[in-house]
């Protein structure tokens, strides 16, 4: 699996979505799902998945699917 | 004025989001505001997020003596429709529009609406009723806990008096305002003559932190899964320097998490309370005193200033010896007067005596500290969210399916017939909607058949197997 792929079966799987509303406007609270419960179950998916630890800054900040891209570059992760 | 400390009229009493402050003296003023516009010996809905509209809305409904039913905000119009068909209150108040028919706007209050049931409307209310919480919040349950102004009061009192709540202390609000130990940590503070930071944010949003900061605020409150936030956070790396005291409730940490907790806040010079208790007693029964945290990581600690705790056995005798284990029940003043189920039982008086069974079955050490070592009942902790398994079966049925639900604090697990013709996906989608809960916390089991006891009844073992 690509990066990407993996990026997108954290959110995928942690907030039943289909893969075609992945883009700049799935952002936190859009849905139901991402609510603050929801939003720590997607860090910890991506942290799994990725096998990094991610600081609080970046955790608060990730209110996008864009900006987790951008947020994972921290930690050496290059979603293509 | 019922509740608010009147000592302090030039204090601080809320700072809403926006960072205005609403002095004592301002509050009481428009809580005296508002009380024009309702009647009282009545019911209002309250939709209620942790904004000054909510606020001012039930305090002067307390004041006033109409009965408010605290409701979250975003309750979804099904489960509305349903306790409105039930209860039929005279007003609702909220901060979005309504779509039920049998209501129209009688008068904005700053960003939210009153709204006037269109229909002639009287209701036999017990004189001594005077707000009521649901129990669960999520199943849809009309099951609703009948409180007193005295019940109020009394565990306003007694959490003021053991966690110090004092002038100086200003809570940030982390919990849901309809949620009683949301409602408690409110009732506390004004009760004290503290003050509250009106926020609707969450642990995992950068606001919540920089308001903290902003602010100086000095109290959180949190669930187990707040914590788990934390530490997903990276507790030790919380710059949160004005804030002294952190409390938890609304199920249990398990105590390696505990202890990991108790010492980050300890290094910050923040005291942590665990606590324990139910809607049933208004919000609080007993407190883990903070001293005695490493020693007894598991306990639920002592009761509450004012308040009991006993132990019956399964004969109904009262256990006297330490280490055995028995049904806990408690006694106190904020135990409520019982449950409504339908308009008619909110003309009923005091049903308790003061005296709630909890249905926890716990053990005390030679200390007199409580452990509970589990439930009588069906009923899990979900994020803070009382879940009967049982009602969650019912409105699974009420879908058209048949199903078992079992589950431990934070996860549910329902167990469903395969061959159903459902997409696993919609579905835990579906529930997760009507219960309000994230979906993390559900998992769907398609199964062939559900085991059985000889008895005919589901053998509950034999599926968690």
């Amino acid at each position: 699996m690509t990066n990407r792929e993996k990026y997108n079966k954290a959110f995928i799987d942690c907030f039943s979505v289909s893969e075609d509303v992945l883009n700049e406007k799935f952002v936190y609270q859009c849905i139901p799902a991402w609510d603050s419960v929801g939003h720590m179950g997607m860090i910890a998916a991506i942290e799994d998945t990725f096998d990094i630890m991610m600081d609080m800054d970046d955790i608060v900040d990730f209110e996008s699917y864009t900006v987790g891209i951008e947020k994972l570059k921290n930690y050496d992760v290059v979603i293509d | 004025m019922f509740l608010i400390n009147s000592n302090y009229p030039n204090r601080t009493a809320l700072i809403s989001h926006d960072g205005n402050i609403v002095t004592y003296r301002k509050l009481i003023s428009l809580v005296d505001g508002f009380n024009s516009y309702i009647d009282d010996k009545s019911l209002i809905f309250i939709l209620a997020s942790n904004n000054l509209d909510s606020l001012v809305c039930y305090l002067s409904a307390l004041e006033v003596g109409t009965v408010p039913l605290l409701l979250h905000d975003s309750i979804h119009n099904d489960q509305l429709d349903n306790l409105i068909d039930i209860y039929s209150p005279k007003y609702i108040f909220s901060n979005r529009t309504l779509t039920n028919k049998s209501y129209s706007l009688k008068t904005s209050f700053k960003d939210s609406n009153l709204f006037l049931n269109n229909n002639e409307n009287s209701v036999n209310l017990h004189e001594d009723l005077a707000l009521l919480l649901t129990t669960s919040g999520s199943t849809g349950s009309p099951k609703l806990v009948k409180l007193t102004k005295t019940n109020i009061r009394s565990n306003a009192e007694s959490i003021s008096d053991f966690l110090k709540i004092g002038p100086n202390d200003r809570a940030i609000t982390s919990l849901p305002f309809n949620y009683s130990y949301g409602l408690s940590v409110i009732n506390s503070h004004l009760f004290s003559g503290g003050s509250i930071l009106l926020s609707n944010s969450s642990m995992m949003e950068e606001k919540f932190w920089t308001s903290i900061n902003k602010y100086s605020v000095t109290s959180i409150a949190g669930v187990p899964y707040n914590y788990e936030m934390m530490l997903r956070l990276g507790i030790n790396n919380l710059k949160i320097p004005t804030v002294n005291k952190m409390t938890q409730a609304g199920g249990k940490l398990d105590s390696q998490k505990v202890k990991k907790i108790n010492d980050s806040l300890q290094t910050k010079g923040i005291n942590f309370y665990m606590m324990y208790g139910q809607t049933e007693a208004t919000a609080r029964i007993s407190y883990l005193p903070c001293e005695n945290i490493d020693k007894k990581p598991n306990s639920i600690g002592i009761p509450i200033p004012g308040g009991s705790l006993w132990l019956e056995d399964e004969k109904g005798l009262k256990i006297s010896k330490s280490m055995q284990a028995g049904e806990m029940i408690y006694k106190g003043l904020n135990v409520s007067m019982g449950y409504a189920e339908s308009i008619e039982d909110l003309a009923i008086g005091e049903a308790n005596k003061g005296i709630l069974r909890t249905g926890d079955l716990a053990y005390f050490d030679e200390e007199g500290y409580y452990f509970i070592e589990g439930r009588n009942n069906r009923f899990i902790k979900v994020f803070g969210n009382r879940i009967s398994l049982d009602s969650l079966e019912k409105l699974i049925t009420t879908k058209g399916f048949d199903s078992v639900v079992t589950g431990v604090d934070d996860k549910i697990f329902i167990y469903i017939k395969e061959n159903s013709g459902l997409s696993i996906v919609d579905f835990r989608k579906e529930i997760s909607e009507s219960i309000g809960i994230n979906m993390i916390a559900i998992k769907i089991i398609p199964q062939l058949d559900f085991p059985r006891l000889d008895s005919g009844k589901i053998d509950y073992k034999a599926l968690n197997s």
